[in-house]
């Protein structure tokens, strides 16, 4: 049963001191409340929610014993707590919820000590509205002018959302304006006038096909509720990770390009990553990072029209992929895209990068620059050889260095790196070794230098 | 004929602690005027920085190197530290890092100045401008002796090759260098004299002539945008500064030649 009432209560503002007065908050400002206050005229099944304040004007504490709100289609949505004192000059905020369940007129009586403040509204009759987002969640009415997301959207693809009008009123409803303002949506299906029946439900679509990427807005409006549209137009294309490198291995240096399928309808930046895991738990490896940025990330830009990415004025970046056996790998990210690409490098023999060889009056000079990506290196074995070319006594010498490479290993910031460096005194003429040969030994084999001839500084 | 033998006792040592390095690609500078060491081997380079700052440029061999500031010339150890430094004038600065057989040397262009590196205090070389005839654009020292360095001298548009005896500071010989060396190092470019041959590099390549004069050309990865710098930054290994982009790192060997770049020194490394 719909009430109409219109509650005069000057009675009690006239016994008791004007103390506490009641104010209106609008953007943080406050305007005094006299004696009534309108909430203008909303649809059924909206509601509308209004600030308010009351604050003790006076110099002196007073004290609150009512704060009461009578009548129907208003309630106090945050009501404080009675009774209390209220210190001179300081302030009690709270809303008044309007929430009409059916068409008329509504008001109501707010009193407090002093303060006695009629609210009215009016209610039109109207459908409930309530939107399926489309993700997956249940349908959830719409609250009063809220915003109708459709997400992210690429350029030249549709979302489309669905709104269901349920008429909980006694008689019939007929909506006979429907309209979508904004260029980038379109209203799908309605047939005005829609006429609802009590009890039943009409459907109506919303769709979102962004031609140009970007944030793009608009608005629904049902009669005369009006919900704002908000999508974002995204026209990049999915990234693709690529190396131009068949076979990757340790001690590379390898460009690296994001291309895709098609061109790129719209311009701006993403960034790839990478992440290093080693094979050997807990084997940093500093040596593998993008070169330009002498780190682990590399920032690309994409323009419209574009089907590879650029760093900076190259269609690639050149990272190092170390000296270490594992996995690397990139994460590249540009809009709603995430990609992903793994490297991996293998476990390998000992690599040799450079040796020297030299002989002086008291001795042989060796020194070798390797790496080894399993970092575990053991035997060295060092053969001698004459000017004849015949194998030096007593031939073949071999240590065990394991150990000693993993001391080295150990705290070396260098990754799989290492130098070797080692001085063999000799007893006898120097000239007479004419070259050696190194072999190195690791979990995955065996690495040869081949004859290394001594020079004479 | 006298036996050799080598003391298998010794050999232990070799994977001892002591014996292991971390090896040290050369010296290099990045466009911040850093001096960066650069450790690692080819391809995989950590750049750990900086050994220096403000630095115009840098000539590093792998048994020393030498580097200039506005107002100083520093000198490096074998591990690119900075082991002395000597007021130099402001200007453009010539250097040939030391070998194993050679002592570095130094030119102030602005004062036409040869200077010959030492351990304690560095030794000008008396040369005369006149003797020269020409504008100095690289030096060398030359390693079969140490006695002589090499200065590649632009005499109009054609480059001369000048070897100077140290002591006396006298022309002992010179030629004109033939090529596309001799033809366009005296035009534009960056030039390099190493082991006895000669390294342009220009906008277009690297040109590389060896004693006999025979040229080859490496193309770069990528066009420069502008001007290009050579140094030499290690034993085997020179530096092409390039605008904008990561420097290229360039091996020589006998068995021919490599380009890789120098990954960018992050802060705080």
């Amino acid at each position: 049963m719909m009430h109409r009432l219109l509650l005069v209560a000057c009675f009690a503002v006239c016994s008791l001191p004007a103390q506490l007065q009641l104010f209106l908050v609008q953007n943080g400002s406050e305007a005094p409340v006299a004696s009534e206050y309108g909430f203008g005229a909303i649809s059924t099944g909206d509601f509308r929610d209004i600030p308010f304040r009351v604050r003790n004007t006076g110099t002196t504490v007073t004290s609150l014993t009512i704060f009461s709100l009578a009548g129907e289609g208003f309630t106090i949505a945050n009501p404080p707590q009675v009774p209390q004192t209220v210190a001179g000059g300081a302030a009690l905020d709270f809303s008044i919820h309007f929430a009409p369940s059916e068409a008329g007129f509504f008001s109501a009586n707010f009193t407090a000590d002093g303060v006695s403040v009629i609210v009215h509204g009016t209610a039109r009759a109207a459908t409930s509205i309530s939107l399926d987002p489309g993700d997956g969640t249940p349908p959830h009415v719409l609250a009063p002018g809220e915003t109708i997301d459709f997400g992210a959207v690429r350029v030249g693809s549709t979302a489309t959302r669905r709104l269901t009008l349920t008429n909980k009123q006694a008689n019939r409803i007929t909506i006979r304006n429907v309209a979508v303002v904004g260029q980038a949506f379109q209203l799908k299906t309605a047939v005005l006038p829609l006429n609802i029946d009590p009890g039943t439900s009409a459907s109506l679509e919303v769709a979102f096909a962004p031609a140009e990427s970007g944030t793009r807005e608009g608005a629904l409006e049902i009669e005369q509720r009006r919900y704002p549209l908000r999508g974002i137009a995204n026209g990049f294309t999915r990234p693709g990770i690529g190396f131009d490198t068949p076979s990757p291995a340790s001690g590379q240096q390898i460009r690296l390009t994001i291309r895709f399928d098609s061109a790129s309808r719209q311009t701006g930046n993403g960034q790839v990553q990478m992440e290093f895991r080693p094979t050997q738990p807990g084997a940093a490896d500093p040596g593998i990072l993008f070169i330009p940025t002498g780190n682990q990330v590399a920032p690309f830009a994409v323009n419209q029209g574009d089907t590879v990415a650029r760093f900076g004025s190259q269609n690639g970046v050149d990272f190092q992929s170390g000296t270490t056996a594992g996995e690397i790998i990139f994460t590249a990210t540009l809009g709603e895209f995430t990609e992903h690409a793994t490297l991996t490098i293998p476990r390998a023999a000992i690599g040799l990068d450079s040796t020297r060889t030299l002989r002086t009056s008291a001795g042989l000079d060796l020194q070798i620059n390797a790496f080894d990506n399993t970092r575990s290196a053991s035997k060295l074995t060092f053969t001698f050889y004459g000017q004849g070319g015949n194998a030096l006594s007593p031939g073949a010498m071999t240590v065990d260095g394991a150990a000693a490479f993993q001391q080295y290993f150990a705290p070396s910031t260098l990754g799989g790196v290492f130098g070797l460096h080692a001085f063999f005194p000799v007893h006898g003429n120097p000239g007479q070794v004419e070259s050696v040969e190194i072999q190195l030994v690791n979990s995955m084999g065996t690495a040869k230098t081949g004859r290394l001839r001594f020079t004479t500084p | 004929m006298k036996r050799t033998v080598i003391f298998l006792a010794v050999v232990a040592t070799a994977a001892a602690e002591s014996n292991f390095t971390a090896p040290l690609v050369g010296v290099a500078r990045d466009r911040q005027q850093q001096l960066l060491l650069v450790y690692g081997i080819a391809g995989n380079f950590v750049v750990k920085g900086a050994a220096a700052r403000g630095v115009l440029n840098v000539a590093f061999s792998g048994y020393g190197g030498l580097a200039k500031t506005t107002t100083q010339l520093l000198l490096l150890n074998a591990n690119g530290a900075v082991i002395r430094s000597v007021p130099a004038p402001p200007g453009n600065t010539l250097l040939a890092p030391p070998s194993s057989r050679s002592r570095g040397l130094y030119f102030f262009t602005e004062t036409a100045e040869l200077w010959q590196s030492a351990a304690r205090a560095d030794r000008k070389v008396p040369i005369e401008a006149l003797m020269l005839a020409g504008r100095v654009i690289a030096l060398e020292a030359l390693d079969r002796d140490g006695r002589y360095a090499q200065l590649a001298v632009c005499r109009a548009t054609a480059l001369w090759l000048l070897r100077i005896e140290l002591n006396t500071g006298q022309v002992a010989g010179e030629r004109m260098a033939g090529g596309a060396i001799g033809e366009n190092a005296c035009q534009s470019g960056s030039l390099l004299l190493l082991n006895r041959n000669l390294v342009l590099a220009t906008r277009q390549e690297l040109i590389l002539q060896d004693a006999s004069g025979e040229e080859r050309r490496l193309q770069y990865p990528s066009r420069p945008s502008g001007d290009v710098a050579i140094r030499q930054i290690g034993e085997t290994w020179i530096e092409v500064e390039t605008p904008g982009e990561a420097p290229l790192l360039v091996r020589l060997t006998g068995d021919g030649e490599k380009i890789y770049r120098l990954p960018a020194a992050e802060a705080g490394r």
